[in-house]
């Protein structure tokens, strides 16, 4: 292996794609706690909001997949491979996974209202999603 | 167009926003017992955080567009572009929380209402406020400013001095 070669790629990738990949991970595990993990509070609520929470938890799981895509294949993949529609609109892509999480807080929150250690925990990672598309958006990647 | 009919048509859009902003808080104080006990502290901190990020994804929607288009990326007017997409998307909010708590609406339901009238809340109020004070760049005074009308009670404090119209973006 060559370290030379693998420091100046370092260089060269965006410094966000860290950030990008936590957003694309962290809303994977709050999507699966939420639609797999049956003793956890999220599922509990994802349950009581009805079918319709199954649906928007399989788009939230896709876009999530979508993002660790954009990572590791705009990033961290040689540069003969690319995904530059997924460049293009990473703004929505990350604003989408922003309210997404604010959605899971949202029906946790109607389900039981004792649940702030969760609701903090999800406008965290809304924060970081946020943030993170606005970062993108001054970085000027795709312009 | 003068400052007088600059300040109607402002008076109109605002006025314009009121009557089923107070159609939808009449049907939801019909059932206000049983809404307040849905809108909880940290119901209402969601819904506020929810209503700011479609309201900011708009804005950076359209600053995106700007720092595409404008060559430089300057904003002549940040802070009126800002407050024009961020009270679209909290009037729009508040307008799509009272209809969905007088409707009864499912917690999905509700976020989708709340979410795409933020949004669309910010986008209607900017258009509207480029269609009333021209582009962006151009905005409020200084749009007066350059077509030779005086602002009234004006400081001069918005007017772009003529050695600021060469700032650039530094280089990053």
């Amino acid at each position: 292996m060559n370290v030379h070669r693998l420091a100046a790629r370092a260089r060269r990738v965006s410094p966000l794609w860290a950030l990008r990949a936590y957003v694309g991970v962290s809303t994977l595990v709050t999507v699966y706690l939420a639609a797999m993990a049956d003793s956890s509070l999220n599922y509990r609520a994802l349950v009581a909001s009805g079918p319709a929470g199954f649906w928007v938890a399989g788009v939230f799981a896709a876009l999530s997949l979508v993002v660790i895509a954009d990572v590791v294949v705009n990033d961290l993949l040689p540069e003969r491979y690319h995904l530059r529609w997924v460049i293009s609109h990473r703004l929505w892509l990350f604003m989408l996974l922003a309210v997404g999480q604010l959605g899971m807080g949202l029906v946790v929150v109607r389900y039981d209202d004792d649940a702030p250690h969760l609701l903090a925990r999800m406008l965290a990672d809304a924060t970081f999603a946020a943030v993170t598309a606005w970062l993108d958006v001054f970085r000027r990647d795709d312009q | 167009m003068t400052v007088r009919q600059l300040l109607m048509l402002v008076s109109i859009v605002t006025l314009s926003l009121f009557p089923p902003l107070l159609v939808s808080a009449a049907q939801a104080a019909h059932a206000f017992d049983e809404v307040t006990q849905r809108l909880t502290v940290s119901y209402v901190l969601v819904l506020t955080f929810m209503a700011t990020l479609s309201g900011s994804a708009a804005l950076l929607y359209r600053l995106r567009q700007e720092l595409r288009d404008a060559g430089d990326g300057v904003i002549s007017r940040p802070w009126l572009f800002v407050s024009t997409n961020m009270l679209g998307s909290w009037v729009a909010a508040v307008l799509a929380v009272a209809l969905a708590q007088s409707q009864n609406a499912g917690v999905w339901t509700e976020i989708g209402m709340v979410i795409s009238a933020s949004f669309g809340g910010a986008r209607v109020i900017e258009a509207v406020a480029e269609r009333y004070f021209g582009p962006m760049s151009n905005m409020g005074r200084e749009r007066l400013v350059q077509r030779g009308i005086e602002p009234r009670g004006g400081t001069g404090r918005f007017t772009r001095d003529e050695e600021r119209d060469d700032d650039t973006t530094p280089e990053r």
